[in-house]
């Protein structure tokens, strides 16, 4: 009898999220930049929508009445870093070996030295990767996801995890938009549909067009952010 | 490829929910992945099965019941008795 007993396994119930981990150093970082008043945006995106030249273009553009920082994920190069450090402004690479997303760790630990109160705004660019970044809470107050005119309109379909994870959506490479008969009505439905209420800009960072709406977007939410209450 | 680090996250979270419960061998833990979560079960499994080699883990099962929503859940712990 005793030894049946033995053999029924004891199951304890525990209710506990995987990412807790990830989740706490995430909501630490988050307290922390906005103690330091630093507005954090990260970019999410499949690799080649222009996430660089996105942030090349508003680096040089926020430099002139704000002090902006980067951190930017590759797997394997830093030439993204030495392409953003021609803005002016302060650019670390974190290199991911072969992990295909960033992790708030890795975000604490890139920081390193910096002194985040020094700046007005940091960004954050993922590794190219519509799927695996989207789990990762990295203490970002926007996550703005990209999306290129010419990667076809039902990527918001294809990856919705990404999409409903984010709180903004771009629309870059706008330049291109009429060789490639790009359907706004189209990626509109189709992001409503994965993300209800989610805005949309369009924009060319080659051109500039449309750069100027999402420069107010950002200094807008950087001042309500500055008025809210601390995050939980 | 992410399911990786979320396998290893898996195994971190079960042996210190295990301590919390008075230690002991685990034999399964028990998950709810959503749909939304990002996670792909099978993707997920083959990475557990990996990640679990040369940890105290290493014979444990992994159970996943597969839910709607975003949740990425350790929901119990089996012991071996």
């Amino acid at each position: 009898m005793s030894t049946m007993l033995r053999a029924v396994p004891r199951i304890v119930e525990v209710r506990r999220n995987i990412l807790k981990r990830n989740d706490e150093i995430a909501h630490a970082l988050r307290a922390r930049f906005h103690q330091a008043g630093v507005f954090v945006v990260s970019l999410v995106s499949s690799p080649g929508s222009g996430k660089t030249a996105f942030l090349e273009r508003t680096l040089a553009l926020l430099s002139l009445d704000y002090r902006p920082c980067a951190l930017v994920g590759d797997l394997a190069t830093d030439n993204d870093a030495a392409r953003l450090k021609r803005s002016g402004a302060p650019v670390r690479q974190i290199t991911t070996g072969t992990l295909c997303h960033l992790e708030a760790a890795m975000v604490e630990s890139a920081l390193g030295d910096w002194s985040v109160s020094d700046f007005d705004f940091l960004f954050i660019e993922n590794v190219g990767n519509l799927v695996c970044p989207s789990s990762f809470d990295l203490g970002e107050s926007l996550r703005v996801v990209l999306l290129s005119v010419t990667e076809g309109e039902d990527k918001p379909l294809k990856y919705p995890t990404i999409f409903h994870s984010a709180d903004l959506a771009v629309i870059t490479k706008l330049d291109l938009a009429e060789a490639v008969e790009f359907d706004r009505g189209a990626i509109e439905r189709n992001i409503e549909s994965v993300a209800p209420g989610m805005p949309v800009l369009y924009l060319s960072s080659k051109s500039g067009a449309g750069m100027d709406a999402w420069l107010e977007r950002l200094t807008s939410l950087r001042a309500g952010a500055a008025n809210s209450a601390p995050p939980e | 490829m992410h399911e990786l680090s979320i396998a290893m996250s898996i195994l971190d979270a079960a042996e210190e929910e295990a301590e919390n419960h008075g230690g002991g061998c685990v034999s399964a833990i028990y998950l709810k992945i959503g749909a939304l979560s990002g996670v792909v079960p099978g993707a997920l499994t083959a990475a557990y099965e990996l990640a679990r080699e040369n940890t105290s883990l290493s014979e444990c099962r992994l159970v996943i019941e597969e839910v709607q929503g975003a949740e990425l859940l350790v929901t119990a712990l089996e012991f071996e008795s």
